[in-house]
């Protein structure tokens, strides 16, 4: 048997471990993609709610701007856009 | 007033982003060399023979389980609390992933009982105890789903958890307080690690591993539950200016 056969053959367990490894791997990385194609997705989502609907002036677009930050900082010259006529509006009156 | 200065939302995304790339480089080192040392580097148990591997995946996801439903008992207990408004996200973002550390335990588990025992399941203390658990993650999750009012799901599910954060100790002494075909702890003993370090040291790469593939997965799923709520607020704006207002100002103390 060479080294690779034996290894796979865990004593033979191999149907045992190989499975629980495999597994382990399956849920961890599903876990991973869901989690992140959610947050993309959602993201996304706001981007684009956030372009459709100019909220008001006063207290709520205040609010959503004071929140309005992005993870990776890839949309930080939109979020900036919002807010600023915002508080520029209040510097003038 | 201290703490409401990190209960902001931005805040947590200002200061959680710069954490990923470390927190996804040391799950890569911490797995990547725990896995080597596990199935080419340990050596076979004298008893349990290469069966013995399944430990390095089985234990580490069984601490999971346990540390997971730890940290959603503390954020359970913040939000009811102090009302913070990061800790029902913590929460609920965290459920998911314990339960499903929950299932590799339980699973692994089975894989490595059969060879070991002669089954696949024994209702004794220590697995009952982990079903138990894992119908707590579950029993969580369904309750989110069964409010439309966020306030009051936060509310109801941090009380559950509460309630079901019993059930940890039960889990963790269930071995030593009853008669279990499971074995007793051997690492976290309190003669300390009974362990040779030949095994020990991949055990614990492992499952520091997992726990910063944990943190990891924790920021953006809470990243990501921030994101929803914005939306939320967004949408109650565009549907009713004024409602959302009262909303928007309650939900978000910052």
């Amino acid at each position: 048997m060479t080294f690779f056969e034996t290894f796979f053959a865990m004593g033979g367990y191999a149907e045992f471990v190989w499975p629980a490894y495999a597994l382990t791997a399956v849920v961890m990385i599903g876990l991973l993609v869901v989690s992140m194609s959610a947050l993309r997705s959602d993201r996304k989502h706001l981007e684009n709610l956030q372009r459709h609907v100019r909220p008001q002036r006063g207290q709520i677009s205040d609010q959503l701007a004071s929140n309005q930050e992005t993870p990776n900082g890839d949309s930080g010259t939109e979020d900036v856009a919002v807010g600023e006529p915002a508080t520029g509006d209040d510097g003038k009156a | 007033m201290s703490l409401h200065k990190f209960a902001n939302p931005a805040r947590f995304v200002r200061l959680s982003s710069p954490l990923l790339p470390w927190l996804w480089i040391s799950t890569a080192l911490l797995l990547g060399v725990g896995l080597v040392l596990a199935l080419f580097v340990a050596p076979a148990d004298y008893q349990q023979g290469e069966s013995v591997r399944i430990m390095y995946v089985h234990v580490p996801a069984a601490w999971m389980s346990m540390f997971v439903y730890s940290v959603m008992a503390v954020a359970s207990a913040v939000a009811l609390v102090w009302r913070h408004p990061l800790a029902d996200l913590t929460a609920k973002a965290s459920a998911p992933i314990g339960a499903a550390f929950t299932v590799l335990a339980l699973a692994t588990g089975s894989l490595w009982g059969q060879p070991m025992w002669g089954t696949w399941w024994v209702w004794d203390a220590r697995l009952t105890s982990v079903l138990v658990l894992l119908f707590l993650y579950l029993g969580y999750m369904a309750l989110w789903q069964a409010f439309d009012d966020p306030q009051k799901a936060g509310r109801a599910t941090a009380v559950l958890t509460l309630v079901g954060a019993i059930n940890v100790p039960i889990i963790k002494f269930s071995v030593d307080w009853w008669n279990t075909l499971h074995q007793p702890a051997t690492v976290s003993s309190l003669s300390g690690p009974s362990l040779p370090a030949s095994m020990l040291i991949p055990l614990l790469l492992m499952a520091v591993g997992f726990m910063t593939f944990f943190s990891a997965l924790l920021i953006i799923r809470i990243q990501r539950e921030i994101i929803a709520r914005k939306i939320r607020t967004l949408q109650m704006l565009q549907a009713n200016p004024e409602a959302a207002a009262v909303t928007a100002a309650s939900a978000e103390p910052s």
